[in-house]
């Protein structure tokens, strides 16, 4: 459609082009037919006429003696003159070319030529000699006269005349033609700004209204319409489809969601798209609320499909936020944002669905909003609460002690912040980063202040966040190790499955400059996600983590000691140590110890502590560490 | 006409005024050869309005040569002759339209303008050979057409008189 738009165009331009050149060329044929045969020819002939009038008769009065000889002879040359100009140069060339006009000048210059002897002779004198003489150019009037005729009378000339006519009249057919042209190119004109018009409102891959009419509405929404409802459509796995098939898969499934949403929009609705994934719905004032819920749940139903592309299958579905405008006094502006915010919390939840705006969620947005503000910051310093806590580890087989580094944030008004949610809050807004490096900072500054032993003996073990798990981490981590207090291999990371799955390969190749630094890696939260053995064989980790669901209560539980002793066997298989952590009581810490653990942590060691803590437990521990471990058959030492 | 030109006329007349050094009172009278020109206006030169020249006076000029191809001939000769801006300078001509009149009473005429500005020239010799008035002599006003082809109108043409007898220079 496109294509031949820009044919039918430079047709018609192609048609301006050629009208032009053609009118241009037709115009000056045609001024040259009228100049050249109306004025240079009348002129020209005229002048030869006369001239030659002239001498003739200046022959006839020289014989009647009223003339001298020097009269005649000036009216000779005069003549002479005049046949030479006619018969040289380009003015007269096209007049001699037509109508024998040529041979009859050359044939009367000749004989005037031939005459010049009898003429400028000295004795000439009036007599009978020269009646011949008389005769001779008395017979070149009647050609002369006839040729001036022909010039301007007669067929040839007409057809001359009639094609200064048929050249005017192609000038106009030309002209008509350009202003066909003309008028063509101003409606192509007229259309494709319309077409612009419609672009600059709307979405091209969906044929919906874009965010530019959202914002109009919004204009114009705040006198004259009023919404029962609005609600935000965001999808799930657009963007996988987008990154993992190709751009032109998640362009046909916007055209699938486009025309799906096209058919099921109720009457009266505006539907737009304003974000990549995101669209809006509104629900025009007499739509009840049952119905607006009826319809918005038949549309996740209906936006919830498999997408098969040539190699994957995706689930594609809809979270669906909707706000009610009870008292019909609130702007599109803020409907949508209330809408957003409830799409929003099922986005965050992890699910699909519908949800409806209440004030709980936006209590939690307003908290988070808060939260954010504040955790930005804390990491710059400037909020209190944000600290370290550790919790011990213990070497099982061996006299090694440790301490898990935990961050907590003990905030001034909301109190105590679940460390989950503080680094799900970093991670969703670009602050994983530099919290990771604020962790690393404070600890350093801790460790400053432990006691030399403590320094010595213990090591600690951080954990990773996705965002902080880039090729650079290798590189700050020995920058920090340089004027840290304490050695590579007093340094564990601990990273969740998720980092690694995300891109294998990458992630194999940092870890590995991690090990090169003289760092240990543990597999955090292990059993509760997808590893397979390939991935375990040939993950680059040191460490494997047990995550606390297999281990608490296991001492009355046989079937979770079954579970975790072959796990435990599987990684010493692997060569992985193993960490139990979770372990409440005595009755824990016995079975783990059965089972081949190599590292224990729990409450029963010790919670999470201040520093503070961590250097009076440390006082208080350091000599009963060995009571703790008792001997047990090992064929395992620590890495 | 142009402003510049018109200036240009003001300061010729001014400088004419203060000096009759330029022009030769003789031209008044009839000259000893054939007489081939007459020139008549407001001429300081000449109080009686009227100079003659034969070819010898006309000679007697700063002579200035012009080569060019005009519609009436086939080849690009050299033509050489007075040049008319010089010749209304000597004569002192008041006046900026000229009239031209041939021996067979063909007249035009024509503003100054071009001829301050281009050396148009009464020609007297068609390649160093004096014009016989068969030849379009003995004087044929040329213009420059071909160093200046912006000449090249029918205005110009009309001007290029030949067989040229006499000038009339008026307001």
């Amino acid at each position: 459609m496109r294509r031949l738009r820009y044919v039918f165009l430079l047709l018609v331009i192609l048609g301006f082009a050629a009208g032009i050149v053609a009118s241009l060329i037709s115009n000056q044929r045609s001024a040259e037919l009228t100049a050249s045969r109306i004025q240079l020819s009348a002129w020209s002939l005229a002048q030869l006429e006369q001239e030659y009038l002239k001498f003739h008769a200046s022959l006839r009065l020289f014989q009647a003696q009223v003339i001298d000889a020097e009269r005649l002879q000036l009216d000779y040359d005069l003549l002479w003159n005049r046949l030479d100009v006619f018969l040289t140069g380009e003015e007269n060339r096209s007049i001699r070319e037509r109508f024998d006009a040529e041979p009859l000048a050359r044939r009367l210059f000749d004989q005037l030529q031939a005459d010049e002897a009898l003429i400028f002779a000295p004795t000439l004198q009036p007599g009978a000699q020269l009646e011949p003489l008389i005769a001779a150019y008395g017979s070149y009037q009647q050609p002369i006269r006839q040729l001036i005729v022909r010039n301007f009378t007669g067929p040839e000339a007409a057809r001359i005349i009639e094609e200064v006519h048929a050249q005017r009249f192609l000038t106009q057919a030309l002209l008509l033609g350009l202003l066909f042209c003309g008028g063509a190119l101003l409606l192509m004109l007229f259309m494709e700004s319309r077409r612009n018009n419609f672009l600059a409102r709307n979405d091209a891959l969906t044929q919906l209204p874009n965010r530019q009419s959202l914002l109009t509405l919004q204009d114009k929404a705040e006198s004259e319409t009023r919404y029962s409802a609005v609600a935000v459509i965001e999808m799930n796995n657009f963007r996988s489809v987008n990154e993992h098939i190709s751009h032109e898969a998640g362009d046909q499934l916007l055209g699938r969601i486009g025309s799906t949403l096209n058919q099921l929009k109720p009457t009266g609705s505006f539907i737009a798209r304003v974000g990549g994934d995101e669209f809006i719905m509104t629900f025009s004032e007499r739509f009840p609320c049952e119905l607006v819920v009826e319809t918005l749940k038949a549309l996740a139903k209906a936006l919830s499909f498999d997408f098969q592309s040539e190699k994957q299958l995706f689930q594609v579905n809809a979270r669906i936020g909707v706000v009610f405008n009870s008292d019909r006094n609130h702007s599109i502006e803020k409907l949508y944002y209330c809408a957003t915010l409830a799409a929003r919390d099922l986005r965050l939840s992890h699910s699909s669905g519908l949800k409806v705006f209440d004030e709980e969620i936006n209590n939690r947005y307003l908290r988070s909003h808060q939260l954010l503000s504040d955790l930005r910051r804390a990491i710059n310093g400037n909020f209190p609460g944000l600290a370290l806590h550790y919790q011990p580890i213990l070497g099982l087989k061996q006299d090694a002690m440790g301490a898990e580094v935990l961050l907590r944030w003990n905030h001034p008004s909301l109190g105590n912040i679940s460390p989950l949610e503080v680094v799900e809050l970093a991670e969703n807004n670009q602050l994983g980063l530099p919290l990771g490096r604020w962790i690393l900072q404070r600890l350093k500054q801790d460790l400053h202040k432990l006691p030399g032993e403590m320094r010595q003996r213990l090591y600690f073990s951080i954990n990773v966040s996705p965002s902080q798990f880039t090729p650079r981490l290798p590189k700050s981590l020995a920058k920090w190790l340089k004027d840290a207090p304490i050695g590579p291999e007093q340094l564990l990371l601990e990273m969740t499955e998720s980092i690694s799955v995300a891109n294998f390969n990458e992630c194999q190749n940092t870890l590995h400059k991690i090990n090169a630094l003289g760092i240990d890696i543990a597999l955090d939260d292990f059993g509760t996600g997808y590893s397979s053995l390939s991935y375990l064989s040939g993950l680059r980790v040191q460490r494997i983590k047990i995550d606390k669901s297999f281990v608490q209560g296991i001492s009355q539980d046989l079937q979770l000691q079954r579970v975790v002793r072959s796990i435990i066997e599987l990684c010493h298989g692997f060569n992985f140590s193993v960490i139990c952590e979770g372990i409440e009581d005595s009755a824990d810490d016995q079975q783990v110890r059965l089972l081949g653990s190599d590292y224990a942590q729990g409450y029963y060691y010790g919670k999470p502590m201040p520093l503070a803590g961590l250097i009076a437990w440390f006082g208080e521990h350091r000599t009963e560490q060995a009571e703790w471990r008792q001997p047990l058959p090992s064929n395992h030492t620590r890495h | 006409m142009t402003p510049l030109s018109s200036r240009l006329v003001a300061l010729l007349v001014a400088l004419l005024s203060s000096s009759s050094l330029l022009a030769d009172p003789s031209w008044q009278t009839q000259p000893k050869g054939t007489l081939i020109l007459t020139v008549s206006g407001e001429l300081q030169c000449c109080p009686s309005g009227t100079a003659y020249f034969d070819l010898e006076r006309l000679d007697a000029l700063a002579q200035t040569e012009v080569k060019t191809l005009t519609p009436w001939t086939d080849s690009s000769d050299r033509y050489s002759g007075v040049r008319l801006s010089e010749l209304l300078h000597k004569l002192g001509a008041k006046g900026k339209t000229i009239s031209a009149t041939a021996l067979n009473d063909y007249s035009t005429q024509f503003n100054n303008a071009a001829l301050l500005q281009y050396p148009v020239i009464l020609a007297t010799r068609r390649n160093e050979q004096p014009m016989r008035i068969r030849d379009k002599g003995p004087i044929w006003i040329i213009y420059p057409l071909d160093d200046h082809p912006q000449l090249r109108t029918e205005e110009h043409h009309h001007a290029m008189v030949w067989q040229l007898k006499s000038l009339q220079i008026s307001e």
